[in-house]
């Protein structure tokens, strides 16, 4: 681990620690409840604080302009975050995602765009988010993985025409949708051809064509809001093209590979931060259950003094515990072998680090914009990339999402269950707890999935003789 | 279920409701649309649902619990909170009959509020005066906003616990209103009592009276089976249309195990209703403990089933466009009504190996 990675972690949780304390811990109700009684309103607030703190460019390289903190304590933020509420830990992890995105296309010149971008718009105190449209209305899973992507027909087509794609269909269930100024935008260019047709798009918000739909009424995780985007003719030239069949081309490897690659190395990632989201929430509930088991008292002696409900917790801090470890060694896989493994380099990471910030600024559009740049991360990012390491991060990227959010949801039950009618009031916020827990075994590929993927990947990945998906 | 032919008209009488009235209505209610609230009462009132329990020498119909079980079945399987606002308002009927404390004043269709789920043996919140005034508060008091009149155990000051009923509207009845999980047809309050004159009072108490708890154990049972049912009749529904991979996910493997262990949770639980409420009507010695421990397995199978329901339909099982994450809500709002489920699992222990 290259040296300053640990300082990175502790620079983390301290700051989770001290936005939850100004920020998320206040808010989390009031914003629950506003957005429960009015589903079209908008977190505003929320969004603007974490600009505020910085967050959305926290974990940028500088040579974008962001601080450069590792990749692997934004894990260890957002499960810090999460012990008070998902929901807003989401607000901040779901840009990440778009960013992630970007990022595994290896497109340095967009990247520079979109994330130069970014770092103007906290600056100037004006959010600039990116979101990931992956979803459709009849293609959510499916979406994820080119072996379910072959079998169906998307509904969000990018049609070839001259200086770049016109984009026309639907996404749904984008988090931040709404809220986010870049959207990077999966489709295909022929539905009936899907995986060997993949293109990925930065689209921003007020491109002509582009509009914000409905907002899903859910449950729960109400901080973050799930928008549909609506493309309707809608132009996107060639310069906001993050990758296609002719980008994959030029360096030789067919479109199918590289989506598959794409969609692994996000995933990987995001998964681990899905377990992230479900340790802390694992932490929170084991915690408003240890505070209410040593201070109510219902049938006269203090419930901790009852031993069942002394096991309870206990299994409910083996919960945390498991939790965090699964999604560590996931993070982990994604910073040795995955998408971050460049800048978690001990050379990448002390260059980064001991240049000082004007010089990186300065070097970075001429660097990133030379199309030999691009053209070198992604002989390294695709050509180069073993089958065993996509293995091994996807593999346990699914492992810490499902582990992390099955356990999630036992503790935020468990706590539920503990704290009886008490747990089931609002400003108690156990019950939300819960709400909000079930999102995570749903997004970024259903739990079910995630299964298949770890049977695929770790499981029966030898095993020529079986469909994982059959 | 078997059903006696009285039972079997109030079920279809109720399935109906909850198919014409309850369904229509629910998104409303748990938007908490005041009107919509208002007309499935008084469209449970016109077919007598509020009065199932109550006695016929006050006008009620005098039913049992299987007619209550089944009525309330049917309409969980929409709204468990419709189906619990009736099961509240059966028990306290119930336990104001059982204390011959049933004031002149109350009709039987009049909404009762009893928050009588808590744990067994609790010293009562409240307190009655030497004046035979009631004061001090509860905590979550289903519907109190509606209901006319309050039953609810209050200690006097001999300390002996008693049963007391009281208009709820009454000034000196404060309400603070508690936003919860689910169920919200019942939209609990915080009850501040101030010197409340009562309408009557009994030498019982509603939280020493196991048979009137055990009656209500069997009657949440049947909320539960109905969540369960509602959950698999929208998840088979929703799988046999969503398509994934190219085919309808009722054909994927996994999908179809998660649909029959629905299946069978739900008729291993109507099958136990069955036998407890045969036990009951036999008066077999124990019928009781069997309630509560149905009670406890059935509010499990309802929270484990109403979140793999949810499961089921992915994404769109998440908003508010479906009606399985309110189940999955309301589920546990139920387990809750029922008290505390370590210390019911601790009494149904108790009560097994004869200790306690």
């Amino acid at each position: 681990m290259p040296r300053g990675v640990a300082d990175d972690v502790e620079i983390a949780i301290d700051l989770a620690r001290r936005f939850n304390a100004e920020v998320t811990a206040p808010r989390h109700l009031e914003v629950d409840a506003r957005v429960s009684a009015d589903p079209s309103s908008l977190p505003w607030d929320v969004v603007r604080a974490a600009s505020e703190w910085g967050l959305y460019t926290a974990w940028l390289p500088r040579a974008f302009g962001g601080r450069g903190l590792s990749m692997l304590s934004l894990y260890y933020f957002l499960e810090e975050v999460s012990t008070v509420c998902v929901g807003i830990a989401n607000v901040v992890g779901v840009h990440y995602l778009g960013v992630s995105t970007l990022s595994a296309t290896w497109n340095a010149r967009l990247m520079r765009r979109v994330f130069d971008d970014v770092a103007a718009g906290e600056r100037r105190g004006e959010p600039c988010l990116v979101s990931l449209a992956i979803t459709e209305p009849a293609a959510g899973t499916d979406m994820e993985e080119t072996e379910l992507l072959e079998r169906i027909r998307p509904g969000t087509v990018a049609e070839r025409v001259a200086g770049g794609y016109r984009v026309d269909g639907r996404k749904v269930f984008i988090s931040n949708g709404h809220v986010s100024r870049w959207h990077v935008v999966v489709c295909v260019e022929d539905r009936a051809r899907a995986p060997e047709t993949g293109v990925v798009l930065a689209v921003r918000t007020g491109t002509p064509g582009f509009t914000l739909g409905a907002l899903e009424n859910k449950m729960g995780q109400k901080a973050c809001v799930a928008s549909e985007l609506v493309f309707d003719d809608c132009f996107v030239g060639d310069e906001q093209v993050a990758i296609d069949a002719r980008q994959s081309a030029s360096i030789g490897i067919p479109v199918r590979a590289v989506f598959q690659q794409v969609i692994d190395y996000v995933v990987s990632s995001t998964r681990a931060g899905v377990g992230a989201f479900g340790a802390g929430v694992a932490r929170g509930a084991f915690a408003a259950a240890c505070e209410h088991a040593r201070k109510r008292s219902p049938e006269g002696a203090r419930l901790v003094d009852d031993q069942s409900v002394r096991m309870r917790l206990a299994d409910m801090y083996a919960n945390a515990q498991v939790a965090r470890l699964a999604w560590q060694e996931s993070a982990w896989a994604n910073c040795e072998q995955g998408l971050f493994r460049g800048l978690f380099s001990p050379a990448a990471f002390g260059i980064e680090r001991a240049l000082p910030g004007a010089l990186l600024r300065r070097l970075a559009p001429r660097v990133l914009d030379d199309p030999r740049t691009t053209r070198w991360l992604r002989h390294a990012g695709f050509a180069r990339y073993p089958r065993s390491a996509a293995n091994l991060t996807s593999g346990w990227g699914s492992l810490a999402k499902l582990v992390g959010s099955d356990l999630a949801l036992a503790n935020a039950d468990l706590a539920l269950e503990l704290m009886g009618s008490d747990g089931t009031r609002h400003a108690a916020g156990a019950e939300k707890r819960l709400r909000d827990a079930k999102l995570l075994q749903i997004y970024e590929g259903t739990n079910q999935l995630n299964r298949l993927n770890v049977f695929k990947c770790l499981v029966g990945h030898e095993w020529s003789d079986v469909d994982p998906f059959g | 279920m078997e059903l006696s032919e009285d039972v079997a008209v109030f079920e279809q009488a109720a399935a109906r409701f909850a198919r014409e009235v309850v369904a229509e209505a629910s998104g409303r209610l748990d938007a908490r649309d005041a009107g919509a609230r208002r007309r499935v009462i008084d469209g449970a009132r016109e077919l007598g649902l509020l009065a199932l329990c109550a006695p016929e020498s006050a006008g009620g119909l005098g039913q049992d619990v299987d007619a209550l079980c089944a009525v309330l079945r049917p309409i969980a399987r929409e709204d468990a909170g419709v189906a619990s606002l009736l099961l509240v308002q059966a028990g306290g009927q119930r336990a104001l009959a059982r204390a011959n404390a049933w004031p002149e004043a109350l009709a039987a269709s009049d909404l009762v509020t009893w928050p009588a789920f808590g744990v067994a043996g609790a010293a009562p919140r409240l307190r009655v005066t030497a004046e035979g005034r009631v004061e001090g508060s509860l905590e979550l008091v289903p519907f109190a906003d509606v209901a006319s009149h309050l039953v609810a155990d209050a200690r006097d000051a001999a300390g002996i616990d008693r049963l007391a009923c009281l208009p709820a509207l009454e000034r000196g009845v404060a309400r603070e209103p508690a936003k919860a999980l689910g169920l919200s047809c019942m939209a609990p309050f915080d009850l501040s009592l101030a010197g409340v004159a009562t309408s009557a009072v009994a030498e019982s108490s509603a939280l020493s009276d196991d048979e009137a708890r055990a009656w209500l154990s069997l009657g949440a049972s049947a909320v539960a089976l109905g969540l369960l049912e509602g959950s698999l009749a929208t998840a088979l529904d929703y799988a046999r249309q969503r398509r994934q991979g190219g085919k309808r996910i009722v054909e994927w493997g996994e999908v179809r195990r998660m649909l029959a262990d629905l299946h069978r949770s739900a008729s291993v639980l109507a099958s136990a209703l069955s036998g407890a409420l045969a036990r009951r009507r036999r008066d077999d010695p124990g019928w009781r403990d069997d309630a509560h421990v149905l009670a406890l397995e059935a509010t499990e199978r309802a929270c484990s089933g109403t979140t793999d329901g949810v499961q089921l339909l992915g994404g769109n099982g998440y908003t508010k466009a479906y009606p399985q994450e309110r189940r999955m809500r309301d589920a546990r709002q139920l387990r809750a009504l029922l008290g505390p489920a370590h210390a019911r699992r601790r009494a149904a222990c108790d009560a097994w190996l004869g200790v306690g």
